[in-house]
């Protein structure tokens, strides 16, 4: 049984997350059906709704963004309006009415949407078995990228900062560091089969946009428009005549593209191969509208 | 372990002890035994658990009760006054805005939280309102008759 705490400072709750087995909740739109599914089984609950984090504000050329705020503060928030692939990321995940809880550090971490790793019935590949069910199951919503585990990556933002050039601001009870976003993310080995590099007691506090690109944009298609996960989720960005391109949905974790070949790597099979047709548009799509 | 909490739901303070796990929904409906609000897909997709919880419409599955301890909450039960429907619930059954009603509280609690932050919504705003709230049996055009008929018609929801 697991107990629950609410702490009023981020050194209270970095010092409850410091306890092994205590997890962080944010909107809790993911991590509780994690728990109802015994996908997790934190000793320690510890909701950081009051502990400060949810401020969005200038920071030198760009903004900095608490990991509480919800996607729908920043989807619409005046201090954004020049990361459009960010607004229009955020605008898209989920439904209207859990982005109001949603927040951006919780969409940046959940879960994937596998439905042979959230299944209860079985233990897949990532949860810790043997057999990644997807590959000899249906896949058609999984990833491209060949591998231990064919899950898609289901945060939309996630691509959408990439290409921002963003970082994550991470702390524990014994420190604070700074990665890229794209740091937060590893592939899964068989000694090691978390998608995330953030260590067990800790947690991002924040989310630091530099300056803006010159133009970015957030192109998906999911299976409806709303309550949807990104199928393909691509986000462009340029600066200058750089173009910057990553997208969800086509790999286990958010992956960066070759603008020139955003196909490479990612041979799908007969089953998801139709996401191979939907990236390739999408990217011309996405060079135009930011070119334009 | 069991935490004590107090919801406050429809104007009215509960005390309760809920487990770490416990969400709000079932708080609501097994403990207070205000069984409006309803489970559809558990997983935050039908809507059907809405929830006011600070005037923010919230998917109660996908909430633990221990989020919302000290919130003030509303569920399809605090819309009307006693037996007397509210304007909203009113023109969503002369509108046919209710067929099976298993989404008409989610649905209502929604429009509600929409006619509060947007009273006089376009037909598009009101589908994009409603996006998470999912109906089987209307077609949906009922309901949006419906939160069109009460913002013109200038009713408070």
């Amino acid at each position: 049984m697991s107990t629950f705490c609410r702490p009023t400072t981020l050194a209270d709750a970095l010092a409850a997350l410091a306890e092994p087995g205590s997890r962080v909740l944010a909107g809790g739109t993911d991590l509780s059906g994690l728990i109802d599914r015994g996908l997790a089984s934190p000793t320690t609950v510890i909701d950081v709704q009051d502990a400060g984090l949810d401020r969005i504000e200038r920071c030198g050329a760009g903004v900095r963004i608490g990991a509480t705020a919800t996607l729908a503060t920043v989807a619409v928030s005046d201090l954004l309006t020049r990361w459009t692939a960010l607004r229009e990321a955020a605008a898209a995940a989920a439904s209207p009415l859990l982005r109001n809880v949603a927040t951006v550090g919780g969409n940046l971490c959940q879960h994937t949407r596998c439905w042979y790793y959230r299944g209860v019935e079985w233990t897949c590949w990532l949860g810790g078995g043997d057999t990644c069910f997807a590959q000899i199951g249906e896949h058609e919503r999984h990833g491209l990228q060949p591998g231990d585990c064919i899950s898609a990556h289901p945060s939309d933002l996630a691509p959408a900062l990439i290409v921002s050039d963003a970082t994550v601001v991470v702390a524990s009870a014994t420190g604070i560091r700074e990665q890229p976003v794209a740091a937060l993310y590893r592939r899964p080995d068989v000694d090691d089969r978390s998608l995330l590099t953030l260590g067990p007691d800790e947690v991002i506090t924040h989310v630091v946009l530099p300056a803006p690109p010159d133009a970015s944009v957030y192109l998906r298609e999911g299976q409806r428009e709303a309550f949807s996960f990104p199928l393909v989720g691509l986000a462009v960005a340029r600066f200058g005549e750089r173009l910057v391109m990553a997208a969800a949905g086509v790999a286990n974790i958010p992956h960066l593209l070759d603008p020139d070949d955003v196909l490479h790597d990612l041979p799908g099979n007969p089953q998801s191969a139709w996401k191979r047709t939907v990236l390739a548009t999408l990217a011309s799509r996405g060079r135009t509208a930011v070119t334009m | 372990m069991k935490h004590p909490i107090t919801l406050n739901v429809n104007g009215t303070p509960y005390s309760v002890d809920v487990a770490t796990a416990q969400s709000l929904l079932y708080a609501v409906r097994d403990q207070l035994g205000l069984t409006g609000s309803k489970e559809g897909c558990d997983d935050s997709e039908c809507g059907a658990c809405m929830m006011l919880v600070d005037g923010r419409p919230t998917n109660s599955c996908s909430y633990l009760a221990v989020q919302a301890d000290g919130a003030e909450i509303t569920t399809v039960e605090g819309l009307g006054e006693g037996d007397e429907l509210s304007p909203l619930q009113q023109v969503f059954l002369e509108e046919g805005g209710v067929q099976c009603g298993f989404c008409t509280p989610g649905m209502l609690i929604a429009a509600t939280a929409l006619l509060q932050a947007n009273p006089s919504p376009t037909a598009e705003e009101i589908r994009i309102g409603v996006s998470g709230n999912l109906c089987r049996c209307t077609g949906y055009d009922g309901i949006v008759r419906a939160v069109l008929r009460v913002s013109r018609e200038g009713a408070s929801v």
